[in-house]
């Protein structure tokens, strides 16, 4: 048997029953951002579950999706409580939101995918690069194994740094 | 007895006793001899004896003595026991459900405590003894960012208050400064010395915008709270707390992840406010203290929008204008709450309010010749006054997550 996967120094662990994730995370290895769409309503869910959150319905179909969105918000982690994440801080988790299905199916609501930011090469220390709420990003791919990447997202205009 | 919305009957059941360990870094105790003392302070609190106690709800995050034992050490074989998985905005569902067996008649009195080592122990980041090995499941979605602890995961509703509404740290500092003052007057509070706003927001940054002093404490410690039916609560030694009003739990339609629904700078909450105040046959106006879930300064502040103390965008304001101090309109976490007095879940808020409702905190007042406590209503001393001057309503405001919570209204019987 193959080591387990590890990222960053955690053990990822996909349970063979649990099909859609491990069918997402595959998706994420060809560096392509996949998302269940809803063999009933038609809505796009995140993240991979066996019933669609809007109607109930059990039946999807993967779509690839654009991996590009805005900062919705965000938290520069300055204290991690996790072994694997001290060497890196501070970093940031973003709640990065999709164009796709903004305002549906009520106000407010959105396809909303949280991530680290990274540079262009998933880097996490981000160093002066320029980003803040409502900031373009586009996702990028950290490979694990042949089964696994992790997605994360990086501000689109990368190459302007504070001056 | 009035029902309300939906078949909800008020006041048909009350707290009738409180009992508390004390909150520390190192209770020297194991969860399940903290579960027994709280219980039993409880009991006799309410003056009873445990075998009274025919029903026992608990909740814990695999860190909890499961019911049964606890039982055992009590000597009692309960009609109705349950242990349900679950932190914050638990006390209030197990208020419920302890409401639900004594009116239907499956138990007479119900015992709801939970029991933690919440610093010496397993620590709700996720840290120290439960730490996960492996990540896995609905994990994979969320802790290979280094996105696990409750600052961490609740902070960017926060970082999008901030942004929609203009609130300010400043402004949400004064929970944790107006709570230190009430500190200053619990004798029980973990960190009773004052501080300042600067304080806060000099102290060392945890996730923004949360710095240090904007997280509660955590400790360990045996909270317990005692109900019984409306026909027993005069019965017994202290004055009844009515529950008037209990909701809970309730999510955002999408809990796993609530990010996705309705604006992030709300909470559970918008699903809970309308049938709380219908149940109780109230509102925001009528409440005279609360306790809104303090896990972090912004929890309070979000949870009294959303339940309609204030306008939504101007919980900054509410919290930060002095009405939520001692001696303001009305005052919130008058024990120190979960940032200065100790850290369970929120029960201890509920024993707080439920000793303001008795008018009996117990803070350094003098007591009489009959043991009575004489409140002087002096909130101005550091080591002064506690008690709302004639408390007759408190709203308890939990917070399990962004994406689901509970709440009651309880009042003086
Ligand atoms: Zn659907």
């Amino acid at each position: 048997m193959a080591d387990a996967p590890r990222y960053l120094g955690y053990e990822l662990s996909i349970d063979p029953q649990d099909t859609a994730s491990r069918d997402f995370f595959r998706f994420c290895r060809e560096h392509q951002l996949h998302l269940q769409c809803c063999g009933s309503c038609s809505r796009l869910r995140y993240p991979p579950s066996p019933g669609c959150p809007f109607c109930g319905s059990d039946g999807y179909t993967w779509i690839p999706v654009d991996g590009s969105g805005v900062i919705h918000s965000y938290t520069e982690v300055h204290h991690a409580v996790s072994a694997p994440m001290k060497p890196f801080v501070p970093y940031v988790v973003a709640i990065v939101e999709l164009a796709n299905q903004r305002d549906d199916p009520a106000a407010g609501a959105a396809i909303r995918i949280p991530g680290n930011l990274v540079t262009a090469d998933g880097n996490l220390n981000i160093g002066d690069l320029r980003w803040g709420i409502d900031s373009p990003v586009r996702i990028v791919f950290s490979d694990v194994s042949d089964e696994i990447a992790i997605p994360l997202w990086t501000p689109l205009e990368a190459s302007r740094f504070i001056s | 007895m009035n029902a309300g919305a939906s078949g909800w009957v008020r006041d048909a059941c009350a707290i009738v006793g409180i009992g508390e360990t004390g909150y520390s870094k190192s209770s020297g105790m194991t969860t399940r001899a903290l579960a027994g003392a709280a219980i039993r302070r409880a009991v006799a609190d309410a003056g009873m004896r445990p075998a009274d106690i025919d029903g026992l709800l608990s909740h814990g995050m695999n860190d909890s003595p499961v019911s049964n034992l606890v039982a055992a050490d009590l000597g009692i074989r309960p009609n109705f026991f349950m242990d349900c998985v679950g932190g914050g905005a638990s006390a209030e569902a197990l208020v419920a459900l302890a409401v639900g067996l004594i009116v239907t008649g499956q138990c007479r009195t119900v015992a709801v405590y939970r029991a933690m080592n919440g610093f010496s122990g397993t620590r709700t980041g996720g840290t120290n003894r439960n730490a996960i090995p492996v990540i896995s499941g609905q994990d994979l979605y969320s802790r290979p960012f280094g996105w696990s602890s409750p600052a961490q995961t609740f902070a960017p509703c926060f970082m999008r208050h901030m942004h929609d509404f203009g609130t300010r740290s400043e402004q949400a500092a004064m929970v944790r400064v107006f709570q230190s003052e009430h500190a200053a007057k619990n004798p029980k509070a973990l960190y009773r010395a004052p501080v300042t706003a600067d304080d806060v927001l000099s102290s060392r940054m945890i996730a923004t915008p949360l710095h240090l002093l904007d997280c509660c404490v955590e400790t360990d410690s045996g909270t317990c709270l005692i109900i019984t039916g409306r026909e027993h609560a005069h019965d017994c030694r202290c004055h009844p707390v009515m529950i008037r009003s209990v909701l809970g739990r309730v999510c955002k339609p999408r809990n796993d992840l609530h990010f996705e629904w309705g604006p992030i700078t709300e909470s559970a909450a918008v699903y809970a406010k309308d049938r709380l105040w219908a149940q109780a046959g109230l509102g925001p106006d009528d409440v005279d203290v609360t306790a809104a879930y303090d896990a972090f300064t912004y929890t309070s502040l979000m949870l009294l929008e959303d339940y309609g103390f204030c306008a939504k965008g101007e919980g900054g304001g509410y919290v930060s204008d002095g009405r939520t101090r001692l001696g303001g309109s009305r005052p919130n976490n008058t024990s120190g709450g979960l940032l200065c007095e100790g850290y369970s879940n929120g029960m201890n808020l509920i024993i707080e309010n439920v000793r303001q409702l008795r008018h009996d905190a117990d803070d350094g007042c003098p007591i009489d010749s009959t043991g009575r406590r004489v409140h002087t209503h002096d909130h101005s001393a550091a080591g002064g006054c506690r008690q709302v001057q004639d408390a007759e309503v408190a709203a308890n405001l939990a917070w399990g997550n962004p994406g689901m919570g509970s709440a009651s209204v309880l009042v003086r019987g």
